[in-house]
Parts: structure tokens; C-alpha cells; sequence
């Protein structure tokens, strides 16, 4: 068991690997009322494509990290769900492009929980019936995401970044796509995917770590299966389209644009990646940005803007989104001022303004206890923690974001995703 | 439980604060309450205006880069309807000075007493510029609340249940009134407000209440005259449901259904009824989840929710068009047989466990906190979260069943979804 402290920001952090090579992490918050527990598999909808340890190469249907994590809560003895509301917490999970994560929140009863969600998703217990059962409630949920705006320019832009690498496809596929979906592939992928040594299990509030990890040993397999190979297509430096438009119920148009940038590399720090492309995103478009003030202040932007960093497996990119009656204006002044960040450089006082700010921020997600363990189960997969990041402010240089600025000074790897209106005469 | 401390720093300005050492950002927000009705679109816009720039601070600019220097602190605006009230202002949050240099919430109390005091003008009016670019948003914004459709349902339903009523009204006003609207008249309307609306201030976070106390005394001790939130008065249920169905271009259905229950968060009643409505809609162990999603497989979510100052009931689920018949069936067949008297001592005792949880749970959210106390207090009634826990402690199934039986069905609307796009 190691105990860290990390003074500067006010946390602790204990933490433990299981034989069977599951990460345990506590974060104390004492004075809360609530006790928070992710337990993640490091599988999300990118890994669709992938080898068993027995050399059979799988390409799996799309949406099948999602249709598997609304499967898993389904036990012989009943439904997991069900099980949390009589304890009077509150469960839920989510897939996103990186990861699975199973979490509960509650007051009391905390190992009484523990010991459900561990068990849960270390049993997979799947039936026609109940797969075919699920289809009905996964067809209305992609139905609603199909309705929604930010949902369809979200996917679009990474469908025009990418070529062939799967975070080009929705994250919970699509009425068709989940339509073949079986038993049998939901407990390939859960074998693959779902063994001890691929989990992380954090857990942030009022617990006793030494009971945590007993549960956690209880309940997960003494024997732990390697984790598959998972397949991202051949890399390319451009974007597959640069300009992707759907007409759909808007009164005017929604955007996102992206930019591709290289992708993530194994033996890179993620936090520090991480920590450089926000602060690059800041400086180019933040709200304190020129940028941004121009844009409100001329009409074509509102407070809805946002930008941010994102890090998938072999791939990352920036994302800006917001409404516009313009958005290919967004678009040229954003890749203007790139090109002017880069002749110009960065100055002392910008660089300074916005690290500050930045570390506010930081400081700022350490009160959810939800957030932190999220924050430190992808950390974990990155063998990295949440507190990383807090430590490399004074070590990030103005060259490591001109660096980055420099990659990202190519329009090829741009990427415009519109969402316009119905009565739009816009061809799609 | 989080102890709350209530002062009065003026006649009409009332503080909130509780000291939670626990966090390391604070949440501040100080709003301004006044009856929901003709000008909701001339209150909507001010914290937008009043956001673009201050005499020291004269746009946007400027007040971002002030706030980067405070480490990031937030300031945003706030526009909150409820019961029959509207409340206009700023939310702000702000890191504590332990990781940090300087004492930022006192300078983001003068942030935002500039924000409301001290506003950039020309000629003595509101800018010109800010005025018509913050009518244009707030026009746009309107136009958008349409495309998000889970929301929509519930806000256009309640527009037709409440169309005699103030809380059946946007907050954002109408396009015709804001159009209207003009810096003289804006700025007119400011200073009224100023002079005339309750404000309501409250903090969450480090710093004792003395402290916090003294310096909102200071930044805002203006008197103003004695004016109280509307009151809300509630009506019966039609004799007869509405039934209403309108099409939109989009794939998915959507359902809303809204009750009147005759119960709000100052009625005794109101614990039961918060019982009643976790049981049928509330969480993953309520009857919609299980019956509705669970065993039709009709939907990915149906909910049940109130509303406590008018005393609304409203369920929402998505579904495809051809199953809303079914799912508006087994919705008030589930409804019915609670009142009915058959719900049983377990799912009283399941339901209790989940609100309690929840309710305490909420003492780690300074901003779910904020929104509960601000939206208590403008409607004039103070809500404790102890008290509340209590009283849904003792409450019995007969409490819950009978508390189900005055609930009307008022207006059920259903939303088609058109030719797929």
C-alpha cells in the first residue's frame, strides 16, 4: 500500500495493485457526506477492432462497448440496478471513446455498494433474450442522440478528421450496426477487455482503504487473462474531409471544428500533453482570448463557445464548438491567429495570465468527488495520477505550446462540422 | 448538515452563507427578484448587458483578463424561474485564497457589486452597442430552446397547462417585447430594479459568515423600498385533461405529462408527495424505470418529477411514435394503482433511503446548494434540508397514498416526431 501527499494542492492519495493486477485508489475527502466509486475498464468504443489472445482477429459491431456496459448490470440473481436503489444509492456508467466506467454515489451502506458494482462487472451474464431485450432501450437512446444537434456535429468532426481509425464512428453505433450484436460477442469483449488488469478502481470520500481492497479482492478473479490487441488503422497526418454538414431542427447553425493533432504516443506523458494543448487552446480562443472577443463582439459568436484538448488511443485533437451564423468565419480566424501565434510568439504576460488561470481551474475540479475519480482512473491508464498535472505548471515552457501551435498551422488537418438549418440552401 | 446563516444587510437584501471548509472553490451569487410577467424579456437580458463591460472594466475583454488574474474565477449570468417569480443575476465561483495569492472573494464581491452598480454607459444610458448585440443573443436563444427537444416538451407543456398563469411564461421574454427594448428604457429599468427588487446574496465556502457578512455590508448597503416576491397561487385541475399533440421535425416522440398535485414545499403534505413521486418516477428503482423502460423496453428514460412552488407534477419519456399510446397507458395505470392504495411498505422503504441519500449528498455541491436556498428565498420560504430529512423520516404508506389522491391529471402533450431528416 503507498500513501502520497500532494501539499500544494491539499489532497492524498493511497493506493494498491491486486496480484491480479487491479489498480485500488483512495482519495479521503472527509468532511463530505458523500462516498463516490468508479470502477473503469480501459475499453471504450475506439477499441472495436481486435486480436484474442488466441490470435482470432475481431472487428466488432459499432456500438458495442456501449450495448456491453448497459448488459453488464444484468446479473443471474437480478439486476444490479435494482440492487443500488434498496440500498438507497445512486448508480450509473458511461462509454465514451476511451473508456467504461461503472460508478455509485451514496451516505451510508458504502461496502454494502462496493461489493455490488465489484461483483457486477466481473460477471458477465448475458442472454438472447435479455440482448434482444436491450436493443428496444439502446434503439430509443441512439434515437434521442440522433435528435441532438451537439451529438451529430460531435461525431461528424471526428468522422472528418479521421480515415479509418474507429473514433470516426457514433459511440453508441447505430440502429443497424447494434442489430447483430449476440451473447457471444459481448463475452468476447468482456474476456478481452474486462479482465483485472485492464480495471482501475478509484474511490474518493469516507472509506476505509484496507476494507476496499478486501471487497475488491472478494470480488475479482484470482487468475486475470491478458488484455487483447486492440487495432486503430494506419495513421495519417490529414483529415479524411475537411467539411462535413448535416440539415437538422436548428434555427441557426452549430459547429465544431477540429483539429487533428499527432497522435498521443505510449511513452509521452499524457498530462503533460494533456496540460500544453489546453493551454494552446486557451491562448487561441479562450474566453480572455482576442480571438474570442472579437468574434461576440462582431455578432458571430456567442457565450456558448467553448474549446478544449482531447487525448484518445494513437490519436488527439482540439475541439471548438458553438452556434454561429458563421461558421467558416470561426473557422479562418481561427486558423489566422495560428498563423500569427506562430510568427509572432507567445508574450511573458499572456503565457503567465493564462497558466494562472488555468490552475484555478485545476484547483477547481478537486471538489467533485465524481470528476476526481474519473480524473484519476484515466490517469491510472496512462500510469500516471490525478495530481500529475498540478506539478508540471512550472515546467511547461512558452516553447513546448509554440511547438504544438506549429503542428497545428496546417489547414489540412482542420476539420468543420456543421449542423445547419432545415430551410437551409446549403447542399449536404 | 451544513449550517446556514440568513442576515438582513438592508431592508430587500438578504444573505446566505454557510462556512464549508471543505471545499476549496466558493460559490457566490447575488440575484434580483421580480414578479414573472410582461418584462421577463427586459430582466433576461440585463445580467447579459450588464456583463459586457463596467466603468472600470469597460467590455469584455478587460473583465475576462481581470478574471484570468483572479485564477480563473467565474462570473456568469443567472436567470432562474421560479414558481411565479424571476430571478436575474450573476453566479460566481472562485477559488480559496489557501492556493492562492491575494484575497480573491473580496475582490470578486467587488467584481460583482460593479457588475450591478457600476456599469459602463454612455450619456447616462446602458451602451448602445451592448444593448442591441444582448437583444440579438437573447432572440437567438429563443429561437434555440426549440432544438433541444427533451427540454422543450416539458417547458412547451407547461406552457399550455399554466397559459393563465405566470409560470406558463418563458423567462427570456418574447421576441416582439424585446425588440422593444432600448438603452433609455433598459437602463430605466435597471435603476428600478435597483431601488425596488428583493436581491438575495449567498456564499458557500471557506470564509466564516462574519466575515462574508461584513463584506456584502460594505459593497452592498443600499435600502431599498419594502417589495415583496409575487405569491403563488395555486389553481385547480381543469374538469377535463388537455390533450395535445404538435409535430416536429426530429426522429424520436416525446411525451410530457403534467399533473396538479394541490401540494407545495410550504404544505405539510409535501414530504408524502415527494415520496409519491420518487416511488412512481424518481429513480432506477421507480415504477416507470422498472415497468416502462425495464419491462416494455419502450424507452431509455421516463421520469417523474415536482415541482415545489407550484405544485406540479410532470413525466417525460422519449419513445417511438407508435408506442405513445402504450406508454401514456401504462404511465397512468401505474399512477392510478398508487392511488389505489397499492404500494407497499418496501418501496416506501426504498424510496425514503434513495431521498434521504440524496438530500444529504447535497451538502457536497456548494452550487446545488445555492440553487436550492436562492430559489427557496425568492419565493419568500425558507427551506431546511434537516427538517425536510425529518419529516420524510416518519411519513407512512397511508401518507403517501392519500397525498396521491388529490393529484389531477391536467394537460397530457405528446410530441411527434415528423419525416426523419
Amino acid at each position: 500500500m503507498t500513501h502520497e501527499i500532494f501539499d500544494k494542492i491539499g489532497e492524498e492519495m493511497y493506493s494498491h495493485v491486486l496480484s491480479n493486477g487491479l489498480k485500488i485508489y483512495y482519495i479521503p475527502k472527509n468532511n463530505f457526506s458523500k462516498t463516490f466509486a468508479m470502477l473503469a475498464t480501459n475499453f471504450g468504443s475506439a477499441d472495436q477492432k481486435f486480436q484474442m489472445l488466441n490470435g482470432e482477429v475481431l472487428d466488432t459491431p459499432a456500438g458495442v462497448a456501449h450495448f456491453l456496459e448497459h448488459k453488464m448490470f444484468e446479473d443471474e440473481d437480478g439486476n444490479a440496478l435494482q440492487k443500488f436503489a434498496k440500498t438507497g444509492a445512486s448508480p450509473n456508467a458511461f462509454t465514451s471513446r476511451n473508456m467504461t466506467a461503472y460508478y455509485f454515489s451514496c451516505t451510508d451502506n458504502f461496502y454494502e455498494n462496493l461489493n455490488i458494482l465489484t461483483k457486477f462487472v466481473c460477471t458477465p451474464y448475458f442472454t438472447s433474450e435479455n440482448v434482444k431485450k436491450e436493443k428496444g432501450i439502446i434503439e430509443q437512446e441512439i434515437s434521442m442522440l440522433d435528435d441532438d444537434p451537439f451529438w451529430n456535429a460531435y461525431t461528424n468532426v471526428y468522422a472528418g478528421m479521421y480515415h479509418n481509425h474507429p473514433i470516426r464512428i457514433s459511440i453508441a453505433g447505430s440502429a443497424e450496426s447494434i442489430a447483430p450484436i449476440t451473447p457471444d460477442v459481448l463475452y468476447q469483449c468482456h474476456k478481452a477487455f474486462y479482465s483485472p488488469k485492464n480495471l482501475v478502481l478509484t474511490v474518493c470520500g469516507n472509506a476505509d482503504f484496507e476494507k476496499i481492497i478486501e471487497i475488491a479482492e472478494k470480488n475479482t478473479p484470482k487468475q486475470a487473462d491478458e488484455i487483447a490487441n486492440r487495432f486503430y488503422g494506419e495513421r495519417q497526418n490529414t483529415v479524411y474531409k475537411n467539411h462535413i454538414a448535416v440539415k437538422m431542427n436548428v434555427p441557426q447553425p452549430f459547429f465544431m471544428i477540429g483539429i487533428k493533432d499527432i497522435p498521443f504516443e505510449k511513452n509521452e506523458s499524457q498530462s503533460k500533453r494533456q496540460l500544453i494543448g489546453e493551454l494552446c487552446c486557451e491562448i487561441l480562443a479562450g474566453k480572455s482570448s482576442s480571438l474570442y472577443n472579437k468574434l461576440y463582439k462582431n455578432g458571430t459568436l456567442n457565450r456558448r463557445f467553448d474549446v478544449g484538448y482531447t487525448i484518445h488511443p494513437d490519436a488527439a485533437c482540439v475541439l471548438f464548438s458553438g452556434d454561429s451564423k458563421n461558421p467558416k468565419e470561426v473557422y479562418t480566424a481561427i486558423l489566422n491567429n495560428i498563423c500569427e501565434i506562430v510568427k509572432n510568439g507567445i508574450s511573458d504576460d499572456e503565457f503567465n495570465r493564462v497558466k494562472l488561470m488555468h490552475y484555478g481551474m485545476m484547483i477547481r475540479s478537486l471538489d467533485g468527488t465524481d470528476d476526481l475519480c474519473r480524473m484519476q482512473c484515466e490517469a491510472a491508464f496512462a500510469n500516471e495520477n490525478f495530481a500529475t498535472s498540478s506539478l508540471q505548471y512550472d515546467e511547461i515552457t512558452k516553447d513546448d505550446l509554440l511547438n504544438m501551435f506549429k503542428i497545428w498551422n496546417d489547414e489540412n488537418r482542420f476539420t468543420l462540422s456543421e449542423v445547419i438549418p432545415l430551410e437551409d440552401n446549403q447542399e449536404v | 448538515m451544513q449550517t446556514t446563516f440568513n442576515s438582513s444587510l438592508a431592508q430587500g437584501i438578504t444573505l446566505t452563507s454557510m462556512q464549508a471548509k471543505q471545499f476549496k472553490t466558493s460559490v457566490l451569487s447575488v440575484t434580483m427578484t421580480v414578479p414573472l410577467g410582461k418584462n421577463n424579456g427586459f430582466a433576461a437580458i440585463l445580467p447579459h448587458v450588464l456583463l459586457r463591460g463596467t466603468q472600470n472594466h469597460p467590455d469584455m475583454l478587460s473583465l475576462s483578463r481581470k478574471l484570468d488574474t483572479l485564477y480563473g474565477a467565474r462570473i456568469v449570468p443567472l436567470i432562474r424561474k421560479a414558481g411565479a417569480n424571476l430571478a436575474i443575476g450573476f453566479i460566481a465561483d472562485v477559488i480559496d485564497e489557501r492556493f492562492a495569492n491575494g484575497n480573491l472573494t473580496n475582490e470578486v464581491i467587488d467584481l460583482l457589486c460593479e457588475l450591478i452598480h457600476k456599469p459602463a454607459l454612455e450619456n447616462g444610458f446602458l451602451l448602445s452597442e451592448y444593448v442591441e448585440s444582448e437583444k440579438q443573443n437573447l432572440i437567438d436563444r429563443i429561437a434555440r430552446l426549440k432544438s433541444d427537444t427533451r427540454s422543450y416538451v416539458v417547458r412547451r407543456m407547461r406552457e399550455i397547462m399554466y397559459e393563465n398563469e405566470p409560470f406558463g411564461l418563458c423567462e427570456y421574454g418574447n421576441v416582439e417585447e424585446i425588440q422593444n427594448i432600448n438603452p433609455q428604457n433598459l437602463t430605466e429599468y435597471l435603476n428600478e430594479l435597483i431601488n425596488t427588487a428583493p436581491m438575495q446574496i449567498f456564499y458557500c465556502g471557506s470564509v466564516n459568515s462574519n466575515e462574508i457578512e461584513n463584506k456584502f455590508k460594505s459593497a452592498f448597503s443600499f435600502k431599498k423600498s419594502n417589495t415583496k416576491p409575487a405569491e403563488n397561487i395555486i389553481l385547480p385541475a381543469p374538469t377535463e385533461p388537455k390533450y395535445i399533440t404538435e409535430t416536429m421535425p426530429v426522429s424520436q416522440g416525446k411525451l410530457a405529462i403534467g399533473l396538479r398535485t394541490g401540494v407545495t414545499a410550504t404544505s405539510n403534505e409535501y414530504p408524502a408527495l415527494m415520496l409519491f413521486s420518487t416511488i412512481l418516477g424518481g429513480y432506477t428503482g421507480s415504477r416507470l424505470f422498472k415497468h416502462v423502460r425495464e419491462k416494455l423496453s419502450l424507452c431509455y428514460y421516463a421520469s417523474c418529477g415536482i415541482d415545489k412552488f407550484t405544485g406540479s407534477m410532470t413525466i417525460t419519456s422519449g419513445i417511438e411514435n407508435k408506442n405513445a399510446e402504450l406508454a401514456q397507458k401504462e404511465i397512468l395505470a401505474q399512477i392510478d394503482d398508487m392511488k389505489n392504495g397499492n404500494i407497499t411498505e418496501q418501496e416506501l422503504f426504498d424510496a425514503k433511503r434513495n431521498i434521504l441519500d440524496l438530500l444529504k449528498s447535497m451538502n457536497d455541491s456548494p452550487l446545488t446548494l445555492e440553487s436550492y436556498f436562492q430559489s427557496g428565498i425568492m419565493n419568500n420560504i425558507s427551506l431546511s434540508l434537516d427538517k425536510l430529512s425529518e419529516q420524510i423520516d416518519k411519513i407512512c404508506v397511508q401518507d403517501v397514498i392519500k397525498v396521491g389522491q388529490n393529484i389531477k391529471l391536467d394537460t397530457v402533450y405528446f410530441m411527434k416526431g415528423g419525416e426523419s431528416v
